[in-house]
């Protein structure tokens, strides 16, 4: 799984090095994704998360090392193809014009279209299963730059579901959200999953990360520190060494919350 | 789709055709419609027919082509850019193509053979896409290709105002200057047929970027993961920006702000979608500079207005109301 030679199956990336103005965001990354699992990525700023993402997505051309999906370099492969099957939702994306939620979203099906045919029923399909999934259909009409941080991260999350994509890349989907839609949208990608599709997911909360995701790759500093299952991952001597902190971890229901306390180099006793 | 969006571009398209016919009815020669209708159907009808066919008609279909140009190059690159503020000038074909056709001035090339002008216009507007593109790299960013665009731009006016500044007499100046203000007078059949195939091709270009500029909405990363190639878009923006506005401005001089005005004022009414605006802005362009032809031609028909100079008149106080919307949209 985290092996050097990655199988043919999934969204691997092999020995990946990435450099971004002169600067290694990422060095001799090896990891993989399968389909029906979600995998949380976790780390402090700056450890690459981002970077990682959008080298998986085929944005940047890596310095050294590859991204192969399924057994083929994605770099080399046709976009719109590529696009058809694997979203990337960027942090902090926003739309520049006001056009309506609805057309927005739609934007997502644009791997799909045909040259210069009209939207099909298909379409126009894809488009409410994404609106009603994101709880967005009622802002459909509205304009896209007169929403609040949370309601645009909705409706941006509801243009990659759209495309129905069965590689879905989302970083820092939760960002900005309040507690209600962040659970929301994490059941939602925890949904993609087990229906079969893989859902890669940058995350700041641990406990989401710990209760939702199948398995989590901790990174720390371009490179990955560790990669298993949350609960192994997130352990105290862990969460001390990655991101300086101590946290109050413990269950409820069968299910792990880790709460971060204080930082490690405090005086403070927790 | 909302019902007003479906009859836009019907609309548009009417009130061209109507600007066109009554493009044809204006003139000083005074000629009666029935005359100028049997005038373009029939073959031979002496004066009227010398009249509506060599000079009217030339006219009125260059007035359509050049604002169905700046308006749709205007929509094209505002999305391209998402920027309201762009407008056809920046990637620095305008300056350039003016700069190749006063050379032919300055030269005297012009007076030797009358296409020498705006061949000359057309080589300017290629050599500046070849100079940006150069200039901006395969993998530029908006930013640079806008940098790019505003250096060709200085350098071309830079050399503009040398070839003023060195004009062999005052009346070569003066005619530097005139043609600079931008007209559509005395262009004939000919200068149709130079400039419509370069505009065509150059329109289908622009026809094609409509999608990924919807995409472009999301920014550059977002329209990559959708699958659009972006260099490769890049390069149809600005080639196709180069040929029609590069003939435009080769044989009518500069027109200003229609580009800007009109793809600002038709995006509410398409919905604000980049690709929708395409059409409608093409349609727009070409209703607005036909109209302020016919303006030039009724208001004052003994000493004619210059057409850029009319568009700028109507194009200054619109940007007046636009930072003063903006200003109030801030506060």
């Amino acid at each position: 799984m985290n092996g050097r030679e990655p199988p043919d199956t999934g969204l691997a990336a092999r020995d990946l090095t990435v450099e971004l103005g002169g600067r290694r965001a990422l060095s001799g990354v090896s990891c993989a994704v399968q389909s029906g699992e979600m995998v949380g990525l976790i780390g402090p700023n700056g450890a690459g998360k981002t970077t990682l993402l959008r080298a998986l997505a085929g944005l940047l051309a890596p310095a050294a090392g590859e991204v192969l999906l399924e057994g083929h370099p994605i770099r080399r492969m046709d976009r719109r193809r590529l696009a058809a099957r694997l979203a990337h939702l960027a942090h902090g994306e926003r739309p520049h014009w006001p056009m309506a939620v609805r057309e927005l979203v739609a934007l997502g099906r644009a791997p799909h279209w045909h040259s210069f045919a009209r939207p099909a029923a298909a379409d126009r399909a894809a488009v409410q299963r994404a609106l009603d999934a994101t709880g967005t259909a009622a802002l459909a009409d509205r304009p896209a730059t007169a929403l609040s941080a949370g309601e645009t991260a909705r409706v941006l999350l509801a243009r990659a579901l759209a495309g129905e994509p069965e590689w879905l890349l989302a970083d820092e989907p939760v960002a900005g959200l309040d507690p209600y839609h962040q659970l929301d949208v994490m059941a939602q990608l925890h949904g993609l999953a087990t229906s079969g599709r893989a859902v890669v997911t940058a995350l700041h909360d641990l406990t989401l990360a710990a209760r939702f995701c199948d398995r989590v790759v901790v990174l720390a500093g371009g490179g990955i520190s560790a990669v298993g299952a949350p609960r192994e991952i997130l352990t105290d001597a862990r969460l001390r060494a990655v991101y300086g902190v101590r946290a109050v971890t413990g269950e409820r229901d069968g299910e792990p919350f880790v709460v971060p306390w204080t930082r490690a180099d405090s005086a403070t006793p927790s | 789709m909302a019902g007003g969006r479906v009859i836009l571009l019907p609309a548009l398209g009417g009130a061209t055709l109507v600007a066109l016919a009554g493009s044809l009815l204006v003139g000083p020669a005074g000629l009666m419609p029935e005359t100028v209708l049997r005038a373009l159907v029939e073959t031979d009808s002496g004066t009227a027919a010398l009249v509506v066919r060599e000079i009217r008609l030339p006219r009125s279909l260059l007035a359509v082509a050049i604002g169905a140009t700046l308006g749709l190059s205007g929509a094209a690159l505002q999305g391209y850019l998402r920027n309201p503020l762009a407008e056809p000038g920046l990637i620095g074909v305008s300056g350039a193509a003016a700069l190749g056709a006063v050379m032919t001035l300055y030269t005297g090339a012009s007076a030797a053979f009358a296409l020498a002008l705006p061949l000359g216009g057309i080589g300017g507007a290629i050599a500046a896409v070849v100079l940006v593109l150069l200039l901006a790299g395969r993998h530029a960013d908006t930013l640079t290709l806008i940098l790019a665009g505003v250096a060709v731009t200085s350098l071309a006016a830079a050399l503009t105002s040398l070839a003023l500044n060195l004009a062999p007499s005052p009346y070569a100046a003066l005619e530097i200057v005139f043609w600079l203000l931008g007209s559509l007078s005395g262009r004939s059949m000919e200068h149709v047929a130079l400039a419509l195939p370069f505009m065509a091709v150059g329109w289908v270009l622009l026809a094609s970027v409509g999608r990924p500029l919807d995409a472009l909405s999301l920014g550059e990363d977002a329209a990559q993961s959708l699958g659009f190639h972006l260099p490769a878009v890049r390069v149809r923006l600005v080639l196709g920006t180069a040929l029609s506005v590069g003939a435009a401005t080769a044989v009518a001089g500069t027109i200003g702000f229609v580009g800007l005005v009109v793809p600002h004022t038709l995006r509410p009414l398409v919905g604000h979608r980049p690709s929708a605006l395409l059409p409608a802005s093409a349609l727009g362009g070409a209703l607005l500079v036909v109209l302020a032809d016919i303006l030039v031609r009724a208001v004052t028909p003994t000493n004619e207005l210059k057409l850029g100079v009319v568009t700028a008149l109507i194009g200054a106080p619109f940007f007046f109301t636009l930072v003063i919307r903006a200003r109030r949209g801030m506060a």
